[in-house]
Protein backbone atom coordinates (compact mmCIF):
# COMPACT_ATOMS: atom_id res chain seq x y z
CA UNK A 1 0.00 0.00 0.00
CA UNK A 2 3.06 2.32 0.87
CA UNK A 3 5.00 1.32 -1.91
CA UNK A 4 1.77 2.10 -4.25
CA UNK A 5 1.19 5.27 -2.99
CA UNK A 6 4.93 6.65 -3.46
CA UNK A 7 4.55 5.52 -7.19
CA UNK A 8 0.87 7.64 -7.28
CA UNK A 9 3.39 10.71 -5.55
CA UNK A 10 6.02 9.83 -8.06
CA UNK A 11 4.19 9.98 -11.42
CA UNK A 12 2.46 13.34 -10.21
CA UNK A 13 5.87 14.49 -10.02
CA UNK A 14 6.49 13.73 -13.16
CA UNK A 15 3.85 15.08 -14.93
CA UNK A 16 4.53 18.63 -13.55
CA UNK A 17 7.99 18.72 -13.99
CA UNK A 18 7.05 17.88 -17.44
CA UNK A 19 4.56 20.15 -18.00
CA UNK A 20 5.90 23.03 -15.81
CA UNK A 21 8.85 23.79 -17.65
CA UNK A 22 8.82 24.93 -21.28
CA UNK A 23 11.12 24.22 -24.21
CA UNK A 24 14.29 26.19 -23.52
CA UNK A 25 14.89 27.99 -27.28
CA UNK A 26 17.98 30.71 -27.30
CA UNK A 27 18.69 33.05 -30.16
CA UNK A 28 21.57 35.42 -30.58
CA UNK A 29 20.55 39.03 -29.05
CA UNK A 30 22.82 42.20 -28.47
CA UNK A 31 22.08 45.48 -27.11
CA UNK A 32 23.67 48.76 -26.26
CA UNK A 33 23.10 52.13 -25.40
CA UNK A 34 23.88 55.94 -25.73
CA UNK A 35 22.82 59.07 -24.35
CA UNK A 36 23.65 62.59 -24.76
CA UNK A 37 22.43 66.32 -25.07
CA UNK A 38 22.80 69.83 -25.06
CA UNK A 39 21.36 73.09 -23.96
CA UNK A 40 19.56 75.86 -25.41
CA UNK A 41 19.24 79.16 -25.00
CA UNK A 42 16.60 81.34 -26.01
CA UNK A 43 16.25 85.29 -25.17
CA UNK A 44 16.08 88.49 -26.87
CA UNK A 45 18.06 90.96 -28.56
CA UNK A 46 17.12 94.49 -27.35
CA UNK A 47 17.66 97.25 -29.89
CA UNK A 48 19.09 100.82 -28.23
CA UNK A 49 18.49 103.35 -30.77
CA UNK A 50 20.55 106.32 -32.06
CA UNK A 51 19.10 109.46 -33.94
CA UNK A 52 20.87 112.67 -35.26
CA UNK A 53 19.16 115.10 -36.73
CA UNK A 54 20.35 116.97 -39.32
CA UNK A 55 18.22 120.21 -41.25
CA UNK A 56 14.64 118.28 -40.24
CA UNK A 57 15.69 115.25 -41.29
CA UNK A 58 16.45 111.96 -38.58
CA UNK A 59 19.12 110.07 -39.07
CA UNK A 60 18.61 106.63 -37.46
CA UNK A 61 20.74 103.62 -36.56
CA UNK A 62 19.71 101.06 -34.01
CA UNK A 63 22.20 98.70 -32.01
CA UNK A 64 21.80 95.18 -30.91
CA UNK A 65 22.53 95.22 -27.41
CA UNK A 66 21.48 91.99 -26.05
CA UNK A 67 22.35 88.34 -26.69
CA UNK A 68 21.11 86.87 -29.62
CA UNK A 69 20.59 88.32 -33.12
CA UNK A 70 17.36 90.36 -34.19
CA UNK A 71 15.67 91.88 -36.62
CA UNK A 72 14.18 95.27 -35.93
CA UNK A 73 12.00 98.36 -36.91
CA UNK A 74 11.28 101.66 -36.72
CA UNK A 75 8.26 103.62 -36.43
CA UNK A 76 7.54 107.24 -36.32
CA UNK A 77 5.03 109.16 -34.20
CA UNK A 78 4.46 112.63 -34.89
CA UNK A 79 1.48 115.10 -35.26
CA UNK A 80 -1.08 116.35 -37.67
CA UNK A 81 0.94 119.32 -38.36
CA UNK A 82 4.02 117.92 -39.77
CA UNK A 83 4.66 115.24 -42.46
CA UNK A 84 7.57 112.36 -42.23
CA UNK A 85 8.71 110.61 -45.57
CA UNK A 86 11.16 107.79 -45.99
CA UNK A 87 14.05 108.48 -47.86
CA UNK A 88 15.10 105.14 -49.03
CA UNK A 89 18.76 103.81 -48.09
CA UNK A 90 19.89 100.29 -48.50
CA UNK A 91 18.59 97.70 -46.63
CA UNK A 92 15.36 99.87 -45.38
CA UNK A 93 11.94 100.10 -46.74
CA UNK A 94 8.39 101.28 -45.75
CA UNK A 95 6.41 97.96 -44.27
CA UNK A 96 3.53 100.12 -45.48
CA UNK A 97 1.91 99.56 -41.82
CA UNK A 98 3.15 102.29 -40.61
CA UNK A 99 6.83 100.58 -39.40
CA UNK A 100 10.13 101.06 -41.53
CA UNK A 101 12.10 97.80 -41.89
CA UNK A 102 15.72 96.76 -41.75
CA UNK A 103 16.04 93.64 -43.97
CA UNK A 104 19.22 92.14 -42.51
CA UNK A 105 19.73 90.33 -38.88
CA UNK A 106 21.52 92.47 -36.50
CA UNK A 107 24.35 90.29 -34.68
CA UNK A 108 24.46 90.96 -30.76
CA UNK A 109 26.71 94.15 -30.62
CA UNK A 110 26.00 95.46 -34.17
CA UNK A 111 23.97 97.92 -35.23
CA UNK A 112 22.44 98.83 -38.34
CA UNK A 113 24.76 101.19 -41.48
CA UNK A 114 25.70 104.14 -40.28
CA UNK A 115 26.91 105.14 -43.69
CA UNK A 116 22.92 103.83 -45.09
CA UNK A 117 20.95 105.23 -41.84
CA UNK A 118 17.23 105.12 -41.72
CA UNK A 119 16.06 108.81 -43.00
CA UNK A 120 13.30 110.37 -42.07
CA UNK A 121 12.46 113.65 -43.69
CA UNK A 122 10.06 116.21 -41.68
CA UNK A 123 8.37 118.28 -43.36
CA UNK A 124 6.22 121.43 -41.85
CA UNK A 125 2.84 121.92 -42.85
CA UNK A 126 2.06 125.64 -44.63
CA UNK A 127 1.96 128.09 -42.65
CA UNK A 128 2.16 126.20 -38.84
CA UNK A 129 4.45 127.96 -36.49
CA UNK A 130 4.14 125.65 -33.23
CA UNK A 131 6.35 123.52 -31.95
CA UNK A 132 6.58 119.60 -32.55
CA UNK A 133 8.14 116.33 -31.53
CA UNK A 134 8.88 113.59 -33.79
CA UNK A 135 9.25 110.29 -32.09
CA UNK A 136 11.06 107.38 -33.15
CA UNK A 137 9.85 103.71 -31.61
CA UNK A 138 12.23 101.13 -32.14
CA UNK A 139 11.16 97.36 -32.00
CA UNK A 140 13.55 94.09 -32.25
CA UNK A 141 12.26 90.19 -32.59
CA UNK A 142 14.63 87.25 -32.70
CA UNK A 143 16.06 85.90 -35.75
CA UNK A 144 14.35 82.11 -36.96
CA UNK A 145 15.98 80.00 -39.24
CA UNK A 146 14.67 77.75 -41.56
CA UNK A 147 16.45 73.66 -41.80
CA UNK A 148 19.18 75.16 -44.07
CA UNK A 149 20.39 77.60 -41.72
CA UNK A 150 18.86 80.69 -43.43
CA UNK A 151 17.69 83.45 -42.09
CA UNK A 152 13.48 83.35 -41.76
CA UNK A 153 12.55 87.02 -43.02
CA UNK A 154 9.08 87.07 -43.75
CA UNK A 155 7.14 84.62 -41.31
CA UNK A 156 8.72 86.15 -38.54
CA UNK A 157 9.73 89.78 -39.28
CA UNK A 158 6.23 90.95 -40.68
CA UNK A 159 4.34 89.28 -38.02
CA UNK A 160 3.27 92.02 -35.50
CA UNK A 161 3.18 89.90 -32.29
CA UNK A 162 6.87 88.93 -32.55
CA UNK A 163 8.29 92.36 -31.61
CA UNK A 164 9.22 93.54 -28.62
CA UNK A 165 10.08 97.27 -27.56
CA UNK A 166 13.65 98.63 -27.49
CA UNK A 167 14.89 100.98 -24.91
CA UNK B 1 39.42 -10.34 20.40
CA UNK B 2 36.76 -8.83 22.58
CA UNK B 3 39.48 -7.54 24.76
CA UNK B 4 41.20 -5.87 21.46
CA UNK B 5 37.83 -4.27 20.98
CA UNK B 6 36.74 -3.17 24.45
CA UNK B 7 40.07 -1.74 25.42
CA UNK B 8 39.89 2.23 24.66
CA UNK B 9 44.01 2.63 24.28
CA UNK B 10 44.14 0.43 21.51
CA UNK B 11 41.52 1.74 19.43
CA UNK B 12 42.82 5.42 20.43
CA UNK B 13 46.58 3.97 19.43
CA UNK B 14 45.08 2.88 16.04
CA UNK B 15 42.85 5.88 15.66
CA UNK B 16 46.18 7.95 15.55
CA UNK B 17 47.78 5.59 13.26
CA UNK B 18 45.25 5.90 10.36
CA UNK B 19 45.23 9.44 10.91
CA UNK B 20 49.23 9.89 10.60
CA UNK B 21 49.49 7.55 7.75
CA UNK B 22 46.63 9.63 5.99
CA UNK B 23 48.37 13.16 6.66
CA UNK B 24 51.53 11.47 5.50
CA UNK B 25 51.56 12.17 1.56
CA UNK B 26 53.30 9.61 -0.36
CA UNK B 27 57.02 10.21 -0.61
CA UNK B 28 57.71 7.48 -3.12
CA UNK B 29 59.77 8.79 -5.81
CA UNK B 30 59.37 7.68 -9.40
CA UNK B 31 60.36 7.84 -13.11
CA UNK B 32 57.59 10.00 -14.77
CA UNK B 33 57.22 12.04 -18.17
CA UNK B 34 54.20 13.93 -18.67
CA UNK B 35 53.32 14.91 -21.77
CA UNK B 36 52.12 18.94 -22.46
CA UNK B 37 48.45 18.85 -21.86
CA UNK B 38 46.31 19.08 -25.33
CA UNK B 39 44.24 22.23 -25.01
CA UNK B 40 41.00 22.84 -27.06
CA UNK B 41 39.64 25.96 -26.96
CA UNK B 42 35.76 26.68 -26.89
CA UNK B 43 34.65 30.11 -27.40
CA UNK B 44 30.94 30.87 -28.54
CA UNK B 45 30.20 33.23 -31.42
CA UNK B 46 31.07 36.53 -30.79
CA UNK B 47 27.53 38.64 -31.97
CA UNK B 48 27.14 42.07 -30.96
CA UNK B 49 26.01 45.21 -31.75
CA UNK B 50 27.25 48.73 -31.67
CA UNK B 51 26.74 52.52 -32.10
CA UNK B 52 29.16 54.74 -34.03
CA UNK B 53 29.23 58.43 -35.27
CA UNK B 54 29.06 61.33 -32.72
CA UNK B 55 30.13 59.15 -29.88
CA UNK B 56 32.70 60.14 -27.56
CA UNK B 57 33.66 57.94 -24.41
CA UNK B 58 30.57 56.22 -24.96
CA UNK B 59 28.24 59.05 -24.70
CA UNK B 60 26.00 60.74 -27.34
CA UNK B 61 27.85 63.87 -28.55
CA UNK B 62 26.52 66.90 -31.08
CA UNK B 63 29.81 68.29 -32.78
CA UNK B 64 28.08 71.18 -34.79
CA UNK B 65 25.80 71.95 -31.94
CA UNK B 66 28.93 72.24 -29.55
CA UNK B 67 30.85 74.24 -31.87
CA UNK B 68 28.19 76.93 -32.13
CA UNK B 69 27.33 76.90 -28.42
CA UNK B 70 31.14 77.23 -28.01
CA UNK B 71 31.33 80.74 -30.41
CA UNK B 72 28.18 82.09 -30.51
CA UNK B 73 26.81 81.01 -26.80
CA UNK B 74 23.52 79.80 -28.77
CA UNK B 75 22.26 77.53 -31.57
CA UNK B 76 20.47 78.94 -34.31
CA UNK B 77 16.83 77.15 -33.34
CA UNK B 78 14.99 75.97 -36.29
CA UNK B 79 18.37 74.89 -38.48
CA UNK B 80 19.23 71.63 -38.66
CA UNK B 81 22.48 70.41 -37.05
CA UNK B 82 24.39 67.66 -39.01
CA UNK B 83 24.47 65.07 -36.99
CA UNK B 84 25.95 60.93 -37.56
CA UNK B 85 24.80 58.14 -35.45
CA UNK B 86 25.32 55.20 -37.35
CA UNK B 87 24.90 50.95 -36.18
CA UNK B 88 27.30 48.80 -36.75
CA UNK B 89 26.83 44.90 -36.80
CA UNK B 90 30.64 44.22 -34.76
CA UNK B 91 30.35 40.16 -34.70
CA UNK B 92 33.32 38.26 -35.10
CA UNK B 93 33.99 37.84 -38.78
CA UNK B 94 34.59 34.60 -39.05
CA UNK B 95 30.66 33.59 -38.40
CA UNK B 96 29.38 36.07 -40.66
CA UNK B 97 26.12 36.47 -38.66
CA UNK B 98 23.98 38.85 -40.35
CA UNK B 99 21.43 40.81 -37.91
CA UNK B 100 18.01 42.73 -37.78
CA UNK B 101 18.56 45.92 -35.90
CA UNK B 102 15.59 47.49 -34.04
CA UNK B 103 16.69 50.95 -32.36
CA UNK B 104 14.91 52.63 -29.52
CA UNK B 105 14.90 56.63 -29.43
CA UNK B 106 13.37 58.74 -26.24
CA UNK B 107 13.98 62.50 -26.38
CA UNK B 108 13.31 64.79 -23.41
CA UNK B 109 13.93 67.94 -22.01
CA UNK B 110 15.35 68.26 -18.46
CA UNK B 111 16.01 71.26 -16.76
CA UNK B 112 19.24 72.77 -15.33
CA UNK B 113 19.37 70.04 -12.36
CA UNK B 114 19.27 67.23 -14.96
CA UNK B 115 15.79 66.15 -13.74
CA UNK B 116 13.14 65.44 -16.75
CA UNK B 117 10.72 68.07 -17.57
CA UNK B 118 7.57 66.29 -18.63
CA UNK B 119 5.89 69.72 -18.91
CA UNK B 120 7.81 70.45 -22.32
CA UNK B 121 7.72 68.72 -25.72
CA UNK B 122 9.93 66.23 -27.01
CA UNK B 123 8.45 66.41 -30.20
CA UNK B 124 10.43 70.04 -30.69
CA UNK B 125 13.17 67.57 -30.72
CA UNK B 126 13.34 66.68 -34.63
CA UNK B 127 15.85 63.83 -35.47
CA UNK B 128 16.41 62.93 -38.87
CA UNK B 129 16.06 59.45 -39.57
CA UNK B 130 18.55 57.92 -43.00
CA UNK B 131 16.36 55.63 -45.22
CA UNK B 132 15.94 52.27 -44.70
CA UNK B 133 14.16 52.80 -41.08
CA UNK B 134 10.31 51.44 -40.60
CA UNK B 135 8.11 52.75 -37.63
CA UNK B 136 6.39 50.43 -35.25
CA UNK B 137 4.09 52.61 -34.04
CA UNK B 138 2.55 50.51 -31.31
CA UNK B 139 5.55 50.39 -29.27
CA UNK B 140 6.23 54.50 -30.28
CA UNK B 141 4.18 57.07 -29.07
CA UNK B 142 4.41 59.54 -31.33
CA UNK B 143 0.34 60.37 -31.30
CA UNK B 144 0.51 60.77 -27.32
CA UNK B 145 1.02 63.57 -25.64
CA UNK B 146 4.31 63.35 -24.47
CA UNK B 147 5.70 61.76 -28.06
CA UNK B 148 8.83 60.75 -26.08
CA UNK B 149 9.67 57.18 -27.77
CA UNK B 150 9.96 56.13 -30.92
CA UNK B 151 10.69 52.25 -32.47
CA UNK B 152 12.89 52.11 -35.46
CA UNK B 153 13.63 49.09 -37.24
CA UNK B 154 16.11 48.48 -40.08
CA UNK B 155 14.61 46.87 -42.92
CA UNK B 156 17.27 44.88 -43.83
CA UNK B 157 19.63 42.32 -42.23
CA UNK B 158 22.86 44.28 -41.48
CA UNK B 159 25.69 42.27 -42.90
CA UNK B 160 28.29 40.79 -40.35
CA UNK B 161 31.42 44.27 -40.45
CA UNK B 162 28.41 46.49 -41.75
CA UNK B 163 27.50 49.98 -40.51
CA UNK B 164 23.57 51.18 -41.46
CA UNK B 165 23.27 55.24 -41.10
CA UNK B 166 20.99 55.92 -38.48
CA UNK B 167 20.39 59.99 -37.53
CA UNK B 168 21.59 62.13 -39.70
CA UNK B 169 20.24 65.58 -38.71
CA UNK B 170 18.97 67.32 -35.59
CA UNK B 171 16.92 70.72 -35.24
CA UNK B 172 15.14 72.37 -32.30
CA UNK B 173 12.02 73.18 -33.82
CA UNK B 174 11.01 77.23 -33.77
CA UNK B 175 8.12 77.04 -32.08
CA UNK B 176 10.57 76.78 -28.60
CA UNK B 177 11.11 80.76 -29.19
CA UNK B 178 7.46 81.24 -29.10
CA UNK B 179 6.34 79.91 -25.81
CA UNK B 180 6.55 82.30 -23.24
CA UNK B 181 5.23 82.37 -19.65
CA UNK B 182 4.32 85.50 -17.44
CA UNK B 183 6.43 86.24 -14.38
CA UNK B 184 4.64 88.84 -12.23
CA UNK B 185 5.95 90.97 -9.67
CA UNK B 186 4.57 93.40 -8.33
CA UNK B 187 5.42 95.93 -10.72
CA UNK B 188 6.14 94.16 -13.61
CA UNK B 189 5.15 91.62 -16.12
CA UNK B 190 8.28 90.09 -17.54
CA UNK B 191 7.82 87.60 -20.42
CA UNK B 192 10.00 84.84 -19.46
CA UNK B 193 11.19 81.85 -22.64
CA UNK B 194 9.75 78.53 -20.97
CA UNK B 195 12.54 76.71 -23.05
CA UNK B 196 15.41 78.72 -22.16
CA UNK B 197 17.98 76.98 -20.45
CA UNK B 198 16.45 73.72 -21.00
CA UNK B 199 18.67 70.30 -21.87
CA UNK B 200 18.10 68.08 -24.82
CA UNK B 201 18.58 64.85 -23.98
CA UNK B 202 18.59 62.25 -26.50
CA UNK B 203 18.89 58.24 -25.68
CA UNK B 204 19.31 55.33 -28.05
CA UNK B 205 19.48 51.78 -27.35
CA UNK B 206 20.40 48.97 -30.30
CA UNK B 207 18.97 45.75 -30.11
CA UNK B 208 20.34 43.02 -32.55
CA UNK B 209 18.96 39.31 -32.55
CA UNK B 210 19.64 36.45 -35.29
CA UNK B 211 18.09 36.51 -39.10
CA UNK B 212 18.24 32.61 -38.79
CA UNK B 213 14.50 31.79 -38.07
CA UNK B 214 13.59 35.26 -38.73
CA UNK B 215 10.12 35.95 -37.80
CA UNK B 216 10.53 33.23 -34.42
CA UNK B 217 14.23 35.03 -33.53
CA UNK B 218 12.56 38.48 -33.69
CA UNK B 219 9.53 37.38 -31.37
CA UNK B 220 11.64 35.84 -29.28
CA UNK B 221 14.09 38.58 -28.34
CA UNK B 222 11.36 41.70 -28.58
CA UNK B 223 7.98 40.46 -28.58
CA UNK B 224 6.59 41.89 -31.68
CA UNK B 225 5.18 40.50 -34.65
CA UNK B 226 7.88 40.72 -37.87
CA UNK B 227 6.75 39.30 -41.34
CA UNK B 228 9.56 38.73 -43.19
CA UNK B 229 10.20 38.09 -46.93
CA UNK B 230 11.93 34.36 -46.14
CA UNK B 231 12.42 32.51 -43.28
CA UNK B 232 16.05 33.20 -42.64
CA UNK B 233 17.80 36.63 -43.41
CA UNK B 234 14.84 38.31 -45.29
CA UNK B 235 13.88 41.55 -44.96
CA UNK B 236 11.78 43.00 -42.94
CA UNK B 237 7.98 43.35 -45.00
CA UNK B 238 6.04 44.79 -41.59
CA UNK B 239 6.23 45.29 -37.76
CA UNK B 240 3.14 44.83 -35.70
CA UNK B 241 2.72 44.38 -31.78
Amino acid sequence: MKTKLLFIIAAIALVISTVAVKPAMAFFTDTIQTQGGFKISVGDGTPEIDEKVEDLTKKITIKNTGDYPIFVRAKAIYPDNCTVTLTVTEGWSDGGDGYYYYANPIAPGESTPVDTPLTLAITRKVGDTGTFNVIIVQEATKVAYDENGNVIWDAVAISQSNYNLGQ
Amino acid sequence: MKKFYKSPLMILALGLIVLGASSVGATRAAIMYQTAAEHVNFSTAVFSVDITGDIADGKLTFPAIENDIEEKGFIDIGKKYPETVKIVNNSNEETGYKEYVRVVVQKSWKNADGKKNQTLDPALIKLEVADGWIINEAESNNNDKYKEQTVYYLKKPLECGQEASFITGITVDNKVTQIVKDVTTESTITHEYVYDGQRVDVSIRADAVQTHNAEEAIYAAWGVKATCSAIDDGDIVSITQ
